[in-house]
C-alpha cells in the first residue's frame, strides 16, 4: 500500500507519458507477481472495485468530524478523497505506515469484509496513514482513480517491463483477468504466453487509417484492395458461442444489454466484425435514430419496435477454432 | 471595530496599517508587495522592512522613514504603538495598539514555527485580534520544512542528468528554501534568477546562511544539469525556463498540499513550505492571545469565524478596503 500510494502520487505529478511508463516499470520491477497483479487491476479499471460508495464515506465523515468545517473544506478542495486525506486527524502516536498492509492484502481484506466491519477497518487504516496514503486508500475503495494514466500507457509499461512486444500484449489483453497472475508469470518468463479463449474475448479491431493522396496513392496498388460501403452506424464485434451472443463496441465495451434484439443462431463459434445499424426491415436509417438505442441499460419494447437493430457484416474474424485471417481472402 | 476602521486606519491618529493607496502616515507590517506600497509620505516600520522596501521600490519610495525596533513603544497622544516579531519574513512585525488599556493586535502575515531566519513570532495578549487567515481551513497542516526539502535532495540523487527548478517568491520564500537546502547539507553553488539577486544579497548581509549563489544571466552556454535553479514561480511558466534541458519543476508553497493544485501548476515535486500559519497555528494563536474579539482577514475566514463562535469567541470576517484576494507570498 505504501509503495502503491507513492506510485499513484508520482504518476499524477509526472508531466510526460515516458516518465509514467518508467514509473510503472520501476514499480513492477520492485514488487512480486501478486502485488503487480493487484496494482494492474487497480490501474486498468478492468476490474470494477467499489467497496464503499462516495455518499457513505461522506456521511461517515459527518458522524466523525464537525460537519460545517468538513463541508467548508470540501467546497474548497473539490475532491472528496483529497479532502478526507487532508482533513483526517490521524493520531500521530499510532500513525505508522510500516503497519499498512500490502496492496494485495488490502484488496483481499476489502473483498471479504462484511460492510459493518469495513468501516472499522477503514478508520484504522486511515489512522495509520499519511495524507497521500489516505488519498490512495479512498480512491481505490470508491473506485474512482482518475490519475491520468491511459490503458495504452499501462500496456507499454508492461511491454517494457517484460521485454515483450506490445502487439502480443494487446492481443491477449481483453482475455486477461484480475489478478493477472498468468500475465505476470509470462512477463517474468516463468510460464508461456497465456492462452486466451477467442470466443470469450474481444479482439482489438483493425481501424481505418487516413490515406495521404500525394504520397500514398503512388505506392498503393488498387489490385491489393477491396472497397466496401461505409455505413453510418457504429463499428461492433459480435462473438457467438454456445448459443450466447456478446456484442462489443470498437473500444471493447460490452454493449449486449442495450441490444436484446440482436440474436444469432449458430452451433458453431463465430466472431464477426460489422456495423451496427437501426431501421425497419434491415433498411438503414439515420445515425440519429441509432442514438435512440445507445447507452441504454434497459430497452423498452416500444423503442425496439420503432428502431430495430441489425448488423451489416464486414468480416468473419474467427470461424470454429480458426482465425480466418489465415484463410484466403475470398474464400 | 473601535480604534481601527475597515481600512486599518488607527482613527485617533490617522495612521494606516499596510494601506493600499498612498497616505500621509503608514505603518508597514512587512515588505511583501500586497502590504507595502510605495508613495506614502511617512513610513513607520522595522529597519529590515524599510531596507527591503528601498531595495524593491527605490530610495524615494516614501518621503520619510522612521525605524521602530521590535518591542519599542511609540507614544502618540494617548495611543501606544509597539511592534513585535511576526516570524513571517525578515523584518515582519505584528502591530499592537494600546489605547487607554484596550489592546488591539494586528498580526500582519505570520507563522509561529521558527524558520531560523526571521526573529521568532512572539505571542501577545490582547483584547481584539486582527489575524490573517490565509490557510484558515482544517485541511491545511504544514509538514516539517526540513523533511520537505529532502524531496529535492532525493530527486537530485536519483536524476543526476536533470536540472531541478524550484519556483519560490523572490522575497522570503526563496531565501528560506536556499537556507533549508544548506541546512540539509547541500553545498554546491545554487543558481538564481536575476529577480532574486538583490534580496538574496540583503539576506546574506543580515547573516542568513545562503552559501554560494550565482546569477543565471551571468552564464552563457552553461549546462545546468545536476544543479538547482531558484526562480520566481512565474518564470517557471514562461520562455525563460526553456533554456533548461531535462528540467524537473518544483515549487515551494503552502497551497501545494492539495494535489489538484500541484497538477494544475504542472509541478513534479511539490514542497509544502509556507511562511504563513496553518490551521493549528491559527487556532492556537487565537486561543492563546485570549482575545475576546477576533477579526479575520485575507483568505479563508469563514471556517475560522465558525470555529471561534463554537469556542464562544466573538468573530467577524474583515474585508480590508482595496485589498485584492490573497496569494501566498
Ligand atoms: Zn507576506
Amino acid at each position: 500500500m505504501k509503495k502503491f500510494a507513492e506510485l499513484l502520487e508520482n504518476l499524477i505529478y509526472s508531466p510526460s507519458t515516458n516518465k509514467k511508463i518508467d514509473l510503472l516499470e520501476g514499480y513492477f520491477k520492485s514488487n512480486n507477481t501478486l502485488e503487480n497483479g493487484y496494482a494492474l487491476s487497480v490501474l486498468s479499471s478492468n476490474y470494477k472495485m467499489k467497496f464503499i460508495r462516495v455518499s457513505e464515506i461522506k456521511s461517515l465523515m459527518h458522524s466523525k468530524f464537525d460537519k460545517t468545517l468538513f463541508e467548508l473544506s470540501y467546497d474548497y478542495v473539490g475532491d472528496l478523497a483529497e479532502t478526507i486525506s487532508l482533513f483526517w486527524k490521524s493520531n500521530m502516536d499510532i500513525a505508522n505506515s510500516k503497519k499498512l498492509p500490502l496492496l494485495s492484502e488490502f484488496i483481499k481484506n476489502c473483498e471479504n469484509k462484511p460492510k459493518k466491519k469495513m468501516y472499522d477497518y477503514l478508520f484504522n487504516l486511515l489512522d495509520l496513514s499519511n495524507p497521500t496514503q489516505r488519498w490512495a486508500i479512498i480512491k481505490i475503495l470508491s473506485g474512482g482513480l482518475r490519475i491520468g494514466v491511459s490503458e495504452k500507457t499501462v500496456k507499454k509499461a508492461l511491454s517494457k517491463y517484460g521485454n515483450k512486444e506490445l502487439e502480443k500484449i494487446e492481443k491477449i489483453w481483453h482475455g486477461l483477468n484480475h489478478p493477472y497472475n498468468n500475465l505476470f508469470d509470462w512477463l517474468d518468463n516463468k510460464k508461456p504466453e497465456p492462452i486466451i479463449d477467442n470466443f470469450k474475448t474481444f479482439h482489438p479491431m483493425m481501424l481505418s487509417n487516413p490515406i495521404d493522396e500525394k504520397k500514398d496513392f503512388q505506392i498503393l496498388d488498387h489490385k491489393d484492395f477491396v472497397a466496401e460501403w461505409k455505413w453510418d452506424g457504429i463499428r461492433v464485434q459480435i462473438i457467438i458461442s454456445n448459443d450466447k451472443v456478446v456484442l462489443f463496441s470498437r473500444n471493447g465495451d460490452d454493449i449486449t444489454e442495450s441490444f436484446p434484439d440482436i440474436t444469432f443462431f449458430s452451433k458453431k463459434n463465430v466472431v464477426i466484425d460489422g456495423e451496427l445499424l437501426v431501421g425497419k426491415n434491415c433498411q438503414p436509417s439515420s445515425f440519429n435514430d441509432l442514438q435512440q438505442r445507445l447507452n441504454r441499460k434497459k430497452v423498452s419494447e416500444k423503442i425496439i419496435d420503432e428502431f430495430p437493430a441489425f448488423i451489416k457484416a464486414y468480416d468473419i474474424l474467427f470461424f470454429r477454432e480458426k482465425r480466418s485471417s489465415k484463410f484466403e481472402f475470398f474464400r | 471595530m473601535n480604534i481601527l476602521d475597515s481600512r486599518l486606519n488607527i482613527k485617533p491618529l490617522n495612521i494606516f496599517i499596510d494601506p493600499q493607496h498612498p497616505v500621509e502616515k503608514a505603518i508597514i507590517s512587512h515588505a511583501h508587495a500586497d502590504h507595502a506600497k510605495s508613495g506614502h509620505d511617512k513610513v513607520l516600520a522595522t529597519k529590515e522592512t524599510i531596507d527591503i522596501m528601498k531595495i524593491r521600490y527605490g530610495e524615494n519610495c516614501a518621503k520619510s522613514f522612521q525605524v521602530i525596533n521590535y518591542g519599542e513603544s511609540l507614544k502618540i497622544n494617548d495611543v501606544d504603538i509597539t511592534l513585535y516579531p511576526a516570524g513571517h519574513i525578515l523584518g515582519s512585525a505584528q502591530i499592537l495598539i494600546n489605547f487607554k488599556g484596550q489592546k488591539t493586535l494586528v498580526t500582519g502575515d505570520y507563522k509561529t514555527v521558527d524558520d531560523k531566519i526571521s526573529t521568532p513570532f512572539e505571542l501577545i495578549k490582547c483584547n481584539t485580534l486582527v489575524s490573517e487567515a490565509t490557510f484558515g481551513l482544517p485541511i491545511f497542516r504544514h509538514p516539517n520544512a526540513n523533511e520537505e526539502i529532502k524531496k529535492i535532495i532525493t530527486s537530485l540523487n536519483k536524476n543526476p542528468q536533470s536540472t531541478h527548478l524550484i519556483g519560490c517568491y523572490a522575497l522570503g520564500k526563496a531565501q528560506r528554501v536556499i537556507n533549508l537546502l544548506r541546512d540539509s547539507g547541500y553545498k554546491e553553488t545554487i543558481f538564481i534568477h536575476g529577480a532574486l539577486e538583490k534580496i538574496c544579497r540583503y539576506y546574506k548581509n543580515s547573516n542568513i546562511k545562503l552559501g554560494n549563489l550565482e546569477k543565471i544571466s551571468n552564464l552563457k552556454d552553461f549546462d545546468f544539469k545536476n544543479n538547482i535553479v531558484i526562480a520566481p514561480p512565474s518564470a517557471l511558466k514562461d520562455r525563460w525556463s526553456r533554456r533548461f534541458k531535462n528540467k524537473i519543476s518544483s515549487q515551494a508553497s503552502g497551497w501545494l498540499s492539495i494535489k489538484q493544485r500541484v497538477k494544475q501548476n504542472q509541478i513534479e515535486i511539490p514542497l509544502v513550505i509556507s511562511d504563513h500559519c496553518d490551521w493549528n497555528e491559527l487556532t492556537k494563536t487565537i486561543t492563546n492571545t485570549r482575545a475576546e474579539k477576533v477579526l479575520l482577514t485575507h483568505g479563508n475566514e469563514e471556517a475560522l469565524v465558525y470555529w471561534c463562535k463554537q469556542k464562544g469567541i466573538d468573530a467577524f470576517p474583515l474585508s480590508i478596503h482595496g485589498m485584492k484576494e490573497k496569494v501566498e507570498k
